[in-house]
């Protein structure tokens, strides 16, 4: 706190706010009549009076001349000496100085006026004072930074389930992008990286003399140059992360880049395209190369010549080579193309013949090369067409025939029946006369039901049986045969032995078409077996596979090598007994039409057919139950 | 009086056989030989029709069809075609019921009495439906009385055939594996369940079966259970 007067006027002062006047609760000294009252913290004060100066310390006036003469050693460089005298100049000055114990507010400039020179040299104290605060600001940010690193690493944890869904939404996200566009930043990033670390080691490397202005000018005077370097630090560490997380979720992420395109459009021979794609592709990738190929020339003669554009030459030449790189290929894509179609045409031809479609005809344009092959395949396509209608022809009078045939004899059938009713319903006739009409009864019937296994034989060898397929289990449906048989089964002379596992053998077959078949099988076994000799039904799966079979030994010899599915097939030949022949032959049809396979073999006297179904889905363990 | 029947048929012996055997149960019998003369006839006190298909100048199915227009009588259609096509084109023409030739004609007189029998004496059939009865084409179950009706006559059944019946005829339609009908019957744990279902089915379908061979209600779902078919 200073204040200088000269003749009574003030010059310089800073004393407005501070003051040596009465308000004050400081020291207080009487000086010419007036009081002044130091502020509280001051403790010193120099008085000068034009002569000579007077000093305060703690209360107690200090003293300045000692024995009135200047020498080296003496404490205080002021006037007021007998051989250090003040200037006529200075006599009318006042200097009051003011100076607290500990300095509070400091001296930012010193007034120098022995020359029109204002230096501005920082005072020592205000040195000491910024650089504290400087550290101390610096402690902070470094507490501060590490407390909110520390908590963010906490919250990371804390939260680490959402970040890890986080992540994998970013992976998921990354992983659509093409590989190119990942790795372009990532590039870019590790080159800034080295570069920075370059840089780093040329500081070191100079930090002797250049550290402190270093410092200064960075943290000081350009801090908008290293919170750019810091920023760049931050995204080149978020775009490393992004790259590490899409890498970790991503494990094939490079399938997902431009170059794994190219070489997929490239490599087409294992696409399942159609054949005109696939060519179109295929030079797709030779005009991929012809393009590169131009633009390296071009670039050779950019590059060499220092540029096309400067000579007219040079100007045609590069017009021609632009020419030739976009023209080249494109007219090389359109005529592959064109090929490709009529090769396409073909095939889709050759497909549709393939699949059964035998009417469209289509033509070839005339200067396609192909043309004769087209005119080659409609031929055949013709022919088959021709051999289809007239099998379908064949086959539809086939079956309207036995239709036919069948509807004529089902009449008089119907005839003979209701009166072979009637004749029963008649009293009094001799008993002789009631076997034969017995014999006509029973005949009667059993021409009524050959007549209906003709019809369906008939129906199904022809192909147009329908069936209404459903889940069902074999294991109950054969069964419920056995018991729907029961009644013949214990009028029979063999005994049924089955086989059949508890659980469910779900296969896919229609129920009614599948009960026929056993009901057949087992007529058949009851029918031709020896007198008490046993029948197996038995039924095994095998994961995939359900296999039904009935075997049963033969009354009679069984002739070696013969068909039993044939139509009107019988062991014996004589053909005495009461089957119709058809019996097996419906069996293999019908089980044929479920999608079933029928296989009959026969070992010595040993009769087996056996009936596979595939199986609906894998059932665990079997079990089995023995039954009588 | 007894009720009058129409046969109409081109083959004149089926026509006499069927006739025969109409009258020995009693029924008046008049003949037609085409679908013409059949509906000139149809004018007349005719109480049933049993018509053929294939005839001379008028088919069998159109002339149902005319007949639908006037009378509102039962009609049974007879017919070589034994296909299921065949069937449900003649019972959708608006025939009642439709019977495959060679038939079996102790069966075609059932069906004739069943018919007639529904026709007169019955009436109606929504005056007998109650809530306490389940109607099924023929077949009346009277749920409180757990008594089962054909053509409204009651049908004598045991008492395990009877909860068999009062099972299937609750839930028409419904397929019931032999396992879960034993074991709501008998109350036990099915062991060989699937033939002494079956023995007891059977026997019911002697009782309401037209045809016990070939049912049309009691049905065997092959491979998965057992219904009453829902008509």
């Amino acid at each position: 706190m200073y204040r200088v007067e000269k003749s009574g006027e003030i010059l310089y002062t800073n004393e407005e706010n501070l003051g040596f006047d009465e308000g004050a609760a400081g020291y207080r000294y009487e000086i010419e009549g007036k009081s002044f009252v130091m502020p509280e913290g001051y403790n010193y004060l120099l008085y000068f009076d034009g002569e000579k100066v007077r000093m305060w310390k703690d209360g107690f006036e200090i003293n300045v001349y000692g024995d009135g003469f200047y020498r080296e050693e003496s404490q205080w460089y002021v006037p007021g000496y007998k051989n250090f005298e003040a200037d006529e100049v200075i006599k009318d000055s006042r200097v009051y100085i003011a100076a607290a114990r500990m300095p509070g507010i400091f001296i930012r400039n010193g007034y120098e006026k022995d020359s029109n020179r204002i230096s501005y040299n920082n005072n020592q104290w205000y040195e000491l004072q910024e650089g504290i605060k400087r550290e101390k600001a610096a402690y902070l940010r470094w507490i501060s930074s590490t407390i909110f690193a520390v908590a963010m690493l906490l919250l990371g944890y804390l939260f680490r389930k959402e970040r890890w869904e986080i992540n994998a939404a970013i992976g998921r996200f990354t992983g659509k992008i093409w590989y190119e566009i990942k790795i372009v930043p990532l590039l870019i990033v590790l080159f800034g990286f080295w570069i920075s670390l370059m840089v780093f080691i040329h500081e070191l490397h100079w930090m002797g003399r250049s550290y402190f202005y270093d410092i200064r000018d960075g943290y000081v005077y350009a801090p908008k140059r290293y919170m750019l370097l810091y920023a760049g630090w931050l995204v080149g560490i978020f775009i490393i992360w992004i790259f590490v997380n899409d890498r970790r979720y991503n494990k094939r992420g490079w399938r997902t880049s431009l170059t794994g395109k190219v070489i997929g459009l490239c490599r087409t021979s294992m696409l399942k395209l159609p054949a005109s794609r696939r060519m179109v592709r295929r030079s797709i990738g030779v005009c991929l190369f012809v393009w590169a190929m131009c633009a390296a020339g071009l670039c050779y003669v950019i590059l060499l010549e220092g540029g096309v554009f400067t000579a007219g030459l040079d100007v045609l030449a590069g017009i021609f080579l632009l020419a030739v790189m976009i023209c080249c290929p494109v007219l090389f894509v359109i005529s592959g193309r064109k090929t490709a179609e009529d090769v396409d045409n073909l095939v889709e031809q050759i497909q549709s013949i393939h699949d059964g479609e035998l009417r469209e005809e289509k033509m070839m344009w005339e200067g396609s090369g192909l043309g004769k092959a087209m005119e080659n395949l409609n031929d055949i396509r013709n022919g088959m067409n021709e051999a289809v209608q007239k099998q379908m022809k064949s086959e539809r009078m086939k079956v309207e025939l036995v239709a036919n045939v069948s509807h004529d004899i089902k009449t008089p059938l119907t005839s003979i029946i209701s009166y072979v009713e009637l004749l029963k319903q008649e009293e009094g006739l001799p008993e002789h006369v009631k076997e034969y009409i017995l014999i006509l009864e029973n005949k009667s019937q059993r021409l009524k039901s050959m007549v209906q296994d003709v019809f369906e034989v008939s129906k199904a060898a022809s192909g147009n049986l329908p069936v209404n397929l459903e889940e069902l289990d074999l294991g109950k449906l054969l069964r419920q045969t056995i018991a729907d048989m029961g009644e013949q089964i214990e009028n029979s002379s063999v005994r049924l032995k089955t086989e059949i596992p508890e659980n469910a053998v779900m296969i896919c077959a229609d129920g009614e078409r599948v009960y026929r078949v056993f009901q057949n099988l087992i007529q058949n076994a009851l029918r031709y077996s020896l007198e008490g000799s046993r029948v197996y039904v038995t039924l095994r799966e095998d994961g995939r596979t359900a296999i039904a079979s009935v075997k049963n030994t033969s009354r009679e010899e069984l002739p070696a090598g013969m068909d039993f599915t044939e139509r009107f097939t019988r062991g014996d030949e004589s053909r005495s007994d009461g089957g119709s022949g058809l019996g097996l032959s419906i069996a293999r049809s019908f089980t044929e039409a479920c999608g079933g396979s029928f296989k009959v073999e026969t070992i010595a006297d040993l009769f087996v057919v056996t009936v596979i179904f595939p199986e609906r889905r894998e059932e665990g363990g079997m079990s089995f139950i023995q039954k009588d | 009086m007894k009720e009058c029947v129409l046969v109409v048929d081109d083959d004149r012996e089926i026509v006499r056989a069927i006739a025969l055997l109409l009258e020995k149960e009693g029924y008046k019998v008049l003949k037609a030989y085409d679908g013409m003369q059949a509906l000139e006839m149809v004018a007349q006190q005719v109480q049933l029709i049993i018509m053929d298909v294939m005839m001379p100048k008028l088919d069998g199915l159109s002339a149902v069809m005319k007949i639908r227009e006037i009378k509102n009588i039962p009609i049974i259609v007879l017919s070589a075609k034994s296909e299921d096509t065949d069937k449900i084109l003649g019972l959708s023409m608006g025939a009642d019921d439709y019977v495959a030739k060679p038939y079996n004609p102790a069966e075609l007189v059932a069906r004739v009495k069943s018919h007639l029998r529904r026709y007169t004496s019955l009436g109606d059939i929504h005056t007998s439906v109650s809530t306490a009865n389940v109607v099924n084409g023929k077949l009346c179950y009277n749920k409180e009385e757990r008594v089962l009706y054909t053509d409204g006559e009651p049908v004598r059944l045991t008492a395990t055939e009877t909860k068999i019946v009062d099972l299937l005829m609750c839930n028409l339609g419904r397929v019931f594996p032999a396992e879960e009908i034993y074991r709501r019957v008998w109350n036990e744990d099915a062991y060989a369940a699937e033939n002494t279902v079956m023995v007891h089915i059977r026997r019911i379908r002697e009782k309401i079966e037209y045809n016990p061979k070939e049912p049309e209600y009691l049905k065997v779902v092959w491979g998965i259970g057992y219904k009453i078919e829902k008509k």
